[in-house]
């Protein structure tokens, strides 16, 4: 390890050590802030083989391809993670929340297998609002950062947040508003936390106003703005371990700032029912890419061996095709709603939307050549009830899932993001157990993830507090079966299979 | 003569005095006189030396060496706490229900006296038909039932409460394992005294009360927020609500999770919180006697008294694994057993102490499945000192004690005036659309 990174670790636990050694037991308070956080180590072990993208090259497989040693790596991530949660409340209208993040990857530094890359990304079209700075290995950020403003019926929350709708766990259907930061794990972290560290904050003025009637309790509208600051999802760097892009491609994103993001919804309860409907409309998140032939040939200039041209040649990986990713405008519209079902002792939960406009690209010779829209209808039924399984231990938290996505149109020679056909309707079951033991302080997980069309993923762990500052966390992440389209959880995805150690000690 | 096993209406036969009301004479009137309620009891139940034929006074410490002279009449789950060092104190008996009930209420539970009843299921309304007025229904309880709703109508008694606590879990050994620390409010929605809309909050006239749990440590729940919506129907299991930071949102669960750890170290159920937290109609009540006890002293202040140590005997801000506190005879405790009918309970029953002035249980034992002995409760009250905006100061809750009997185990919870950005206030007019409701969890998350 070198001078930089033995200090840059140092410096983490430094700085933790200092707020700990005030706030033993409580959140640490300066004036009106009150400061909370954790420190995460986190270790994943590859168990399976090279990312196969990192040696798809324009001509075959070309190894080590994007890596720097062909072969399994050792690591997938080895990560230290620094997480402030600032809360300070100035008044009863008003507070704010600050949420700064330190990274430091360690994984290229451990694993040999790697060639340099970033490890988050912030160089990108419209980076600068990210409030993310570094280098390749260290990258600090403001996560979060806005204020709250509170009275009466009104509420404002201005900055840089994440918005989380809809009933859902884990599968994006309302859950849409931000986009995904999937570049150091491809949000295969525990599930119990769903996106939490992966919905990107972006800025917004969320306004909500509760609305005085005797009929519905607790009406509240909704209005969204984000006035153009454009993030697309954030991907893993080609030759990094989780990287999704062919080493033959170039996908350059052609993000267009000022174009607002803007929705909102009306929820409310009429019980035993509580709803909220729902309308989006942004760019898209995912980049559709679009071949074009760009002067001279639609590829980089590497592809075109010497003498004729500069590069190595088709073999090497430096040749790319190179395609631009659009973020066409798309409106979404739907809703959700949950029944408490008392005589099951249960949750019955149900959302779906409907994206008139969903952006495909139309391929011709195997290449995107343009953009059409198709309907896309998304559906969850959800069911969550804690159930007595085993005699004398507390009861099962069991969710279970349906999740059906209908293309509609015709969808002959269409593609989507990740480049793979898309098939007219999908069919997925999810299903969450967690299985509380001595007191709630371990607890067994297990999540499946089951496309019909046969693909899985697995995620079987284990949950461990100890006191009030240490947490452990064991778990794997098993993907397999016969579907292998990139934008499907099935064997495509089954490199990234492993074990997941992390420790968090929390202040 | 006055013997231990004696019931209420063995006072009225030994004495031949108040018919229907028993003992000496009604308590009520000396109540509404603002007179000591000593004459309406036999001299020896108002001192425990006389009760005790001198063997115990005010001012001894009990502990496990003399354990043996409070046998009697001390809780089931006291014993074992003294036998393992815990130790008490023997303070003078409170004669005004002003000492851990507010004045407003005991104003109420005169005023209203007469205007409760039961319908066959056991529900409790007005002799029109209305969700109840307010104050103690049955000041004169006959039965079980009608003991149980003293209490659980209003377990607070304000309009509204909210309040800062933290929670030191000891194991055994006397280690603190971990310490959590959470914000709660209560705001009644019928039989409000002080806060206009008076009686009832016409939007949810259907409900008795929402209360609110928010998490302010450790750090993996901080922001965690639980809203519960408790239906006047006492047969009705509540809706919860909860505000998860991970998620971001808010999320409807199930209620059913009633009889298992709140969190993790945690030896209270949700069914345990306010002593008896299920609605009243979800168990079946029984009356097991009647007698005097030992009951917590309301000079049990706990974090209320500025720089109390363990000598003080005020249930003090610490850590260890038996908090010391003062502990008198209580001339009438009716001894209240309740069977859940819930689905997972684990408990074969729970007796509540219930104090006949009072009308407020501070204390309960509960057995385990087997029928062994499992847990003690202890709900300390007292005068917290912050004026409760009807006239006086509050008498809320001081510290609390959760005992795992079988493992040696401790939650012993501190409560504070001031914690944070969070002040401890009652009948301060909160309102449940800016505090309890998804949105208002929402709007106020800190994280």
């Amino acid at each position: 390890m070198g001078r930089r990174k033995f200090l840059l670790c140092g410096s983490m636990v430094l700085l933790i050590t200092a707020i700990q050694s005030v706030a033993w037991a409580q959140p640490y308070r300066v004036g009106p802030f009150e400061i909370t956080g954790f420190y995460q180590f986190t270790i994943n072990t590859a168990t399976e083989h090279a990312n196969p993208n990192n040696v798809a090259c324009l001509a075959g497989p070309c190894y080590p391809g994007l890596q720097r040693k062909s072969g399994k790596p050792d690591f997938l991530l080895m990560r230290q993670l620094l997480d402030l949660n600032i809360f300070g409340k100035f008044s009863e209208n008003w507070s704010v929340i600050l949420e700064p993040r330190l990274f430091h990857d360690l994984t290229k530094s451990a694993d040999r297998h790697f060639r340099q890359y970033e490890s988050l990304a912030d160089r990108f079209p419209g980076n600068g609002w990210m409030l993310r700075g570094g280098g390749d290995d260290f990258k600090a950020e403001m996560w979060q950062a806005y204020t709250d403003y509170r009275s009466g019926n009104l509420w404002v929350r201005l900055g840089k947040q994440q918005i989380a709708w809809g009933e859902a766990l884990g599968l994006r259907v309302l859950d849409t508003v931000n986009p995904m930061e999937l570049s150091q794990n491809l949000a295969f972290d525990r599930i119990a936390e769903e996106f939490d560290r992966v919905r990107i904050p972006q800025w917004f003025l969320r306004a909500d106003y509760t609305i005085p009637n005797a009929a519905i309790p607790d009406l509240t509208a909704e209005l969204i703005l984000n006035p153009g600051v454009v993030v697309p999802t954030l991907i893993p760097s080609q030759g990094s371990p989780f990287n999704v892009v062919p080493a033959f491609l170039r996908v350059k994103n052609q993000v267009n700032q000022g174009e607002p993001t803007v929705g909102g919804r009306i929820t409310g309860s009429i019980e035993p029912v509580q709803f909220s409907l729902n309308f989006l409309t942004k760019p898209n998140d995912d980049g559709v890419g679009v071949f074009k032939l760009i002067p001279p040939f639609g590829v980089t200039p590497q592809c075109v061996p010497a003498p004729i041209g500069p590069g190595p040649g088709p073999l090497d990986p430096s040749c790319r095709v190179v395609l631009t990713g659009h973020h066409p405008r798309i409106y979404i519209v739907g809703g959700s709603v949950n029944y408490n079902w008392t005589w099951a002792g249960a949750v019955l939960r149900a959302e779906t939307t409907v994206t008139p406009n969903a952006p495909f690209s139309s391929t011709a010779n195997g290449l995107p050549t343009k953009i059409v829209d198709r309907t896309v209808w998304k559906s969850v039924l959800a069911v969550d009830r804690p159930t007595y399984v085993i005699p004398g231990l507390d009861s099962m938290i069991i969710g279970v899932q349906f999740f059906e996505i209908f293309t509609g149109g015709r969808l002959a020679g269409l593609t989507d993001s990740s480049g793979s056909k898309v098939d007219n309707a999908v069919h997925i079951f999810t299903t969450f157990l967690q299985q509380p033991l001595f007191d709630k302080r371990v607890a067994l997980e297990f999540f499946g993830f089951f496309d019909t069309d046969d693909g899985h993923w697995l995620q079987p762990g284990v949950h461990w507090e100890i006191g009030n500052h240490v947490r452990l966390n064991l778990f794997y992440n098993k993907f397999g079966g016969a579907e292998k389209r990139g934008s499907r959880f099935g064997s495509n995805l089954n490199f990234v299979n492993g074990p997941v150690f992390r420790f968090t000690f929390g202040f | 003569m006055w013997k231990p096993e004696w019931t209420r209406r063995d006072f009225l036969k030994a004495a031949g005095s108040w018919a229907g009301a028993g003992l000496l004479q009604p308590v009520l009137p000396l109540i509404g006189a603002g007179k000591s309620i000593a004459a309406a009891y036999p001299e020896e139940v108002l001192s425990i030396e006389r009760y005790t034929k001198g063997r115990v006074k005010p001012g001894m410490i009990i502990s496990k060496d003399n354990v043996e002279l409070v046998k009697d009449i001390a809780p089931e789950g006291l014993i074992v706490e003294l036998q393992r060092g815990g130790q008490i104190k023997i303070g003078e008996t409170a004669l005004r229900p002003e000492a851990v009930e507010p004045g407003f209420w005991v104003e109420a539970t005169l005023r209203n006296k007469g205007q409760a009843v039961l319908d066959k299921q056991g529900q409790l309304w007005t002799k029109d038909g209305k969700p109840w007025i307010g104050g103690a229904p049955f000041p004169e309880a006959k039965s079980a039932l009608e003991a149980i709703w003293n209490y659980k109508f209003n377990p607070r008694r304000y309009d509204d409460v909210i309040g800062i606590s933290k929670v030191a879990s000891v194991d055994t050994n006397g280690n603190v394992l971990r310490r959590d620390g959470a914000m709660f409010i209560q705001i009644q929605t019928v039989g409000r005294l002080v806060v206009d809309p008076k009686p009832v909050l016409p939007k949810y006239k259907d409900e008795i009360h929402r209360t609110l749990f928010s998490i302010t440590y450790p750090f993996d729940v901080y922001g965690l927020a639980a809203a519960s919506t408790i239906y006047y129907d006492a047969a009705k299991l509540p809706d919860t609500d909860l505000y998860i930071p991970t998620l971001r949102r808010t999320r409807r669960v199930p209620s059913t999770q009633r009889f298992e750890s709140a969190s993790p170290y945690s030896i209270y159920y949700t069914t345990d919180l306010d002593l008896q937290n299920d609605p009243v109609l979800t168990w079946s009540w029984s009356l097991a006697g009647r007698k005097p006890m030992l009951g917590p002293s309301p000079s049990n202040r706990g974090a209320r008294i500025k720089g109390a140590t363990k000598d003080d005997f005020v249930f003090p801000d610490t850590e260890e694994k038996f908090p010391r506190s003062t502990w008198e005879l209580r001339p009438e405790v009716l001894l209240v057993d309740g069977v859940p009918h819930l689905p997972g309970a684990n408990y074969t029953k729970k007796r509540m102490y219930i104090d006949g002035i009072y009308q407020r249980a501070q204390v309960a034992d509960i057995w385990d499945a087997a029928g062994k002995l499992w847990k003690f409760i202890v709900f300390f009250t007292g005068d917290t000192g912050v004026p409760d905006n009807a006239g006086g100061t509050a008498r809320d809750l001081t510290g609390l004690i959760f005992a795992d009997l079988q493992r040696d185990y401790h939650n012993n919870v501190s409560v504070y005036n001031h914690e944070g950005d969070i002040d401890f206030k009652v009948n301060s007019d909160l309102k449940i659309e800016d505090w309890i409701t998804q949105s208002a969890m929402l709007r106020r998350a800190r994280r």
